[in-house]
């Protein structure tokens, strides 16, 4: 029996819009993924970038920035530890089998209930997270594999740059503070207007 | 009333025209003006009545150092009182009306404070009204804010919005006059990231007053645009200059309208974290003390340049320029080409060169001159310390005692205010932070020279931000060298010379000050509250101080001026407050349940950051009743919480073990794989710090369980141990509290329902005892299932990942459906602990040991633990202390209250302890409670009274064990 | 508010750090006796100037580090890792 698992973390499984109408519309979409974090055992980092770069295929990343590889992320956390991040697919499995690969080498805990994966994104992304948090977001400053530990709407979060053509930003909280920081996301978001897009329970 | 607007020139658009009203009188403006210009263009002379003597004020100045002006903005939930009219944008519709003043403007009955000014001079409020003291609250108090309040905020919520913005940039500049606009365009054409904040309206400063400047001013502003990597902020005031080069800021986004637009906020609290700063904020003219500075007519020679120059408003028809610097020649001029009426030039300074073309021009020139009198009609003009003079008649009257360097922000930055004899004023001082001044903030003077100085420190700030490209752009033309001003603070002559229009404060009242023994600068500031009004004293503070140097027979710069501190200019709460107010004030967290908790009635509490449900009432259930029922059922069958908010640590490592070992006072080496135990950990001085269980996973992993409110302090202290006192142990962990909900069935039916909903697992008392810990699927979702117990009953946590929560929720709520299980809430949870005894929140309060808790042997005998050095402490050792016990009223009808104090007889004046916990018992039929009582174990089955001298209560109550239930703890091994 | 540079995430807000206080204490060995932890826990020497303080980046890499800061101006000279050493003096 399969269970019948909530995949968004908000109440609303509809899209909703809010504030200003118009084509500046800042665009917030909840994600599906599978996230694991690997902390290294003492003197063991290296083994563990060699490990997770023969199994996923991944580069980890170095500190303040995050590393894309075959469609999966990693994310830098603190020293010697990172967040991997994957399609929600891999929910489990990737988990099962980084803790195989890694046996020994580092500590290896699901994280994809934990946390909560928002992607951010519009022209005026970067003024809008100015209403949020303290750190310098500036296309000089925090460019496309940037990621930072940080405080956005008063509650800690990693914030990572995507690659894309318009400024996007991926916001990864805790997953019992994503209501709250979608709520802080909306409402400095309301000037120029948002459009949210959650991910569709397979039952709605 | 006939229009004082000059038929052309200024910065105002003529062509439109906006209605306002002042006082419940309709006027006209336009687009461009302030309340104040719009005021005097309509022949408002009287907008004010002073704050102690009631004194009738006019418009003093024509920015952000008005003293008199002082306005209720808007009506209803908007008003907001103590605005300056001289900073006021005019839209159409403002509504606006002044203050302090009682009845009416007009006719004030308060203004007898003026005929009986020797009873209130400074340090009034210190020296009388103190007795007696009943007559405080009656009489003077009452009569004091009618007479001295200022305005009045809104009753109402405010209905707008606000929101805070953190920027960053190279070079922040703050003021966009002419150096302001250089140093600007200076770092801009370098390539730095260039923020320019103006407070007013419109960018230019003071070039706003210079015609010929217009096009340069134009061509910069345009310039400025174009670029890309700048950014110009007007109707932005910078209030403060913090550590780290970060300064704050209010922007008005919307104060110039009457409502904000839809999704716009009122106000913007900005912050901006700068390599480097330029500070352009220019400079501030300073009063003369003469008699009657202060009555309506009397206005700052800059700020009658203003009117006439950039708002096109003739601010009086017969005027006298008071000066003792080349400044003011320029608003005599101005005053004669408007050419309303007399204009005449008074100099102390005993030559000048530019008399000549002054009497060319028809002003009539007075050197060596002062005015000893000024009553808003006419103005005595006398020799300089002469007697006698000359009466003028004169509807205006203009000093000027000279410019004062706008030195706070630089001040406040560290850069210590030195003083510069040539100006008889402050400026920056040697820079602490990455900062440098420009311009008139430096004492250069002059739209040339300020330019020039301006592109020099944005060079300068670009260069040390790493942008060292420069670009060449035109400045304007630098203007011959001014004459020396001759240092003049006040004229002598009898009547009251303010040197504090705000606050009343005369030249006297600092010589007072003095006199009393206030010689100090800070003490006389705050003797006399001069310069402590919404201005600041940026008009008068160095004339008090020149005052008060004079009294100490010292020169100015000996005694200086008061420390300058943010914030330069009143902020609203509001703006400082930002978004974070109503719901959005604190982070809110919600358990991965809450949803389900919300469909199904429940009531749901703050705690901490978490919401969590309270109880969940059925149609028709008051008080206790609902609280009751939840209990009841798990205490007679089975019951279901949501305990989520229960703090997780995933602990890895083969020194793992070894790690908790350290961190708690028993002993986790010894557990075995698939047990779980209960913990207790100190801090290191001794005190119970916080307790939960710990499993074994697996040989080299555990997860530890902390109080709901601890959860993060724990963690920080686990890092600060494994980071730094042990960095030797090979242990990870990290917070896996809001990867699992977690659930607790309890009751005596907990295992017949779980056993009906969960695969995988034999739950029999032989498998799955008592503290075991086990793994099984519930719906198909792979579980952790721990028995452990917090209501004293046969119970099972179940861990879950949180995004199958609801599922395994309902599961189980299906299962135990034949037992009529109930969902139950934080009340019946407590209600719980409270009968089975277990310590929570209110008795590990920062201040009990493990002792006091009755688990003091629960300390391991060997090893290095956190805290056990100095628990054994003969003042925490001692066996006398206070420990938990229970307590049960003999009169089974009697309450009992949290906090009320253990006595041994009613009246006693000595406690013995107090109760911490309290509530309603289901066993027992009255109130229970625990309580902390000096040697409480050897109290047991004594009588003792638990006393509440709030509520004029005394119960007694016999001590007990603090296990209300089950004393044996049998149930739980059931 | 201070800017705090972590060694590993540079320099951040200081609302994103949690301050413990003097860093130059250090925990005794078990046995050492009550008056060494007594010191350990309570002795400060509150220096007015040049202080090496113990802060947790705790919203960013949620490490204890070790900064220098002058008391008196806020100024901070230097930071290390929580098992790394900060310079021997500061001028």
């Amino acid at each position: 029996m399969s269970a019948p698992e909530r995949l968004s973390r908000f109440p609303a499984s509809r899209s909703l819009s809010g504030g200003r109408k118009g084509s500046d519309a800042l665009s917030i979409v909840e994600q599906h993924a599978a996230l694991t974090q690997i902390t290294a055992r003492k003197g063991r980092q290296s083994d563990v970038a060699s490990i997770v770069a023969r199994a996923l295929a991944l580069e980890l990343a170095d500190p303040g920035r995050a590393t894309n590889g075959s469609g999966r992320t990693a994310i830098w956390v603190q020293p010697g530890s990172w967040l991997i991040r994957a399609p929600g697919s891999e929910r489990g499995e990737l988990s099962t089998s980084l803790r195989q690969s890694l046996d020994g080498a580092a500590a290896v805990v699901d994280q994809s209930h934990g946390r909560n994966v928002i992607e951010f994104s519009g022209k005026h992304a970067q003024s809008v997270l100015a209403r949020l948090c303290r750190l310098d977001l500036h296309d000089r400053a925090f460019t496309p594999g940037a990621s930072a530990s940080t405080i956005v709407g008063h509650v800690s979060c990693q914030l990572y740059r995507l690659e894309s053509p318009v400024p996007s930003f991926g916001l990864i909280v805790g997953s019992t503070f994503a209501e709250w920081l979608l709520d802080e996301l909306q409402a400095a978001a309301s000037s120029h207007g948002w459009n949210f897009q959650p991910v569709r329970n397979a039952a709605a | 009333m006939t229009s004082k607007r000059l038929p052309s020139g200024g910065l105002i658009d003529r062509g439109t025209t906006v209605r306002f009203n002042f006082d419940g009188r309709s006027f006209t403006g336009h687009p461009g003006d302030t309340l104040a210009s719009a005021l005097l263009a309509n022949g408002v002379r009287l907008v004010g009545r002073s704050f102690k003597y009631h004194r009738p004020r006019g418009i003093m100045t024509a920015g952000p150092e008005e003293p008199n002006a002082l306005v209720e903005l808007r009506e209803g939930a908007r008003r907001e009182p103590n605005t300056k009219a001289t900073e006021i944008e005019l839209h159409d519709g403002l509504v606006s009306a002044s203050q302090n003043r009682w009845p009416s403007l007009a006719f004030d009955l308060m203004s007898i404070n003026g005929f009986a000014g020797p009873a209130i001079s400074a340090g009034f409020y210190y020296k009388t009204f103190m007795w007696p003291k009943s007559f405080w609250e009656k009489l003077y108090e009452p009569l004091i804010r009618r007479a001295a309040g200022l305005g009045r905020a809104a009753s109402q919520p405010d209905p707008d919005h606000y929101e805070a913005m953190h920027a960053h940039c190279d070079v922040l500049v703050v003021g966009s006059g002419a150096a302001g606009l250089a140093a600007a365009r200076a770092a801009g054409e370098a390539g730095a990231r260039v923020i320019i904040c103006e407070r007013d309206f419109v960018p230019g400063g003071g070039l706003l007053l210079s015609p010929a400047d217009a096009a340069w001013r134009g061509d910069m502003v345009n310039a400025l645009e174009a670029m890309p990597n700048v950014e110009i902020l007007t109707r932005t005031n910078v209030f403060g200059y913090y550590d780290h080069n970060l300064l704050g800021a209010v922007e008005r986004v919307s104060d110039h309208k009457a409502e904000p637009d839809q999704h716009e906020v009122r106000q913007r609290y900005r912050t901006f974290r700068a390599k480097q700063v330029v500070l352009a904020t220019g400079a501030s003219e300073r009063l003369i003390a003469f008699p009657g500075n202060d009555r309506p007519g009397a206005m700052m020679a800059g700020a009658a340049l203003t009117y006439l120059r950039r708002f096109g408003v003739v601010p009086g028809r017969n005027a006298v320029v008071f000066t003792n610097n080349d400044s003011a020649y320029e608003t005599a001029l101005a005053l004669a080409e408007a050419g309303s009426g007399k204009v005449t030039l008074v100099d102390v300074r005993s030559q000048s060169a530019l008399a000549a073309a002054m009497t060319a021009r028809g002003i009539d020139v007075r050197l060596a001159s002062e005015v000893a009198y000024f009553d808003g009609k006419t103005a005595l003009v006398r020799r300089r310390g002469g007697a006698g003079g000359d009466k003028f008649v004169a509807d205006l009257l203009c000093p000027s005692g000279g410019w004062n360097p706008n030195v706070q922000l630089a001040s406040q930055s560290g850069a210590k205010p030195r003083w510069e004899a040539t100006l008889a004023s402050h400026v920056p001082g040697e820079s602490v932070q990455a900062e440098r001044s420009a311009g008139a903030t430096k004492g250069i003077f002059g739209i040339g020279a300020a330019a020039y100085d301006g592109a020099r420190a944005g060079r300068e700030a670009a260069a040390a931000a790493g942008f060292a490209k420069a670009q060449d752009f035109a400045l304007p033309e630098r203007g011959p060298a001014e004459q020396p001003i001759a240092p003049f603070w006040e004229v002598k002559a009898s009547g009251k010379s303010f040197v504090d229009l705000q606050h009343d404060v005369t030249a006297e009242d600092i010589r007072l000050a003095h006199r009393e023994g206030f010689s100090h600068v800070e003490h006389a500031k705050r003797y006399t509250t001069h310069g402590m009004a919404t201005d600041q004293g940026k008009l008068g503070s160095l004339v008090g101080s020149a005052i008060l140097a004079e009294a100490r027979g010292e020169p100015v710069e000996a005694v200086g001026v008061p420390t300058h501190r943010p914030y330069t200019m009143p902020v609203a709460f509001g703006a400082l407050a930002g978004h974070a107010s109503g719901a959005h004030f604190q982070p809110v967290r919600r358990t991965a349940l809450n949803d389900w908790h919300l469909r199904n009635g429940a009531v749901m509490q703050p705690t901490g950051a978490w919401l969590r449900p309270f109880f969940y009432p059925k149609p028709g259930e008051t008080g206790w009743e609902p609280i009751f029922r939840e209990a009841r059922a798990v205490r007679s069958s089975v019951g279901i919480c949501d305990v989520s908010t229960l703090g997780k640590i995933d602990v890895q490592g083969p020194d793992a073990a070894a790690f908790l070992d350290r961190l708690y006072i028993n002993t986790f080496s010894t557990l075995a794989v698939g047990k779980c135990r209960y913990g207790v950990m100190l801090r290191e001085d001794g005190i119970v710090f916080d307790d939960g269980t710990t499993s074994r996973l697996a040989e080299d992993h555990f997860l530890v369980t902390t109080t709901t409110g601890n959860a993060a302090p724990v963690l920080e202290h686990m890092e600060f141990h494994a980071q730094t006192v042990w960095p030797e142990l090979d242990v990870q962990f990290c917070s896996v509290t809001d990867q699992w909900a977690q659930v607790a069935v309890a009751g005596p039916k907990s295992r017949e329902t779980l056993a009906a909903a969960v695969d995988g697992l034999d739950l029999s008392n032989e498998v799955f005892p008592f503290m075991g810990v086990g793994e099984g699927k519930i719906a198909g979702v792979p579980v952790r299932l721990f028995r452990i117990s917090f209501s004293g009953e046969l119970a099972y946590e179940i861990a879950v990942p949180s995004g199958h929560a609801e599922t395994v929720w309902e599961a189980i709520l299906a299962a135990g459906k034949p037992f009529g299980i109930v969902p139950y809430g934080l009340e019946a949870m407590s209600l719980m602990r409270v009968e089975k005894g277990h310590a929570a929140g209110p008795e590990l309060n920062g201040q009990t040991t493990a002792a006091d808790l009755g688990m003091g042997r629960m300390m391991k005998k060997s090893g290095d633990v956190i805290g056990r050095v100095l628990a054994g402490r003969p003042g925490l050792a001692d066996p006398g202390r206070p420990r938990l016990v229970g307590i049960r009223p003999v009169d089974t009808n009697k309450r009992l209250r949290g906090g009320a104090h253990i006595v041994r007889e009613p009246g006693s004046g000595t406690s013995m302890g107090w109760v911490s916990s309290v509530t309603q018992s289901i066993e027992h039929a009255c109130w229970i409670g625990l309580a902390m009582v000096e040697n409480g174990e050897a109290l047991k089955n004594q009588r003792v009274f638990a006393v509440s001298p709030l509520h004029d209560e005394s119960v007694e109550v016999t001590i007990t064990s603090p296990h209300h239930v089950d004393p044996e703890n049998l149930r739980v091994r059931a | 508010m201070h800017l705090i540079p972590c060694p590993y995430c540079g320099e951040r807000p200081q609302d994103e750090f949690h301050y413990r206080g003097d860093a130059t204490v250090k925990r005794p060995a078990p046995d050492a006796g009550e008056q060494a932890f007594y010191d350990y826990v309570y002795t400060r020497a509150n220096p007015r100037g040049w202080h090496d303080e113990w802060w947790q980046h705790y919203a960013g890499c949620r490490q204890w580090i070790r900064v220098r800061r002058n008391t008196l101006t806020h100024a901070v000279a230097a930071s290390a890792g929580p098992a790394d050493a900060l310079p021997e003096a500061t001028p």
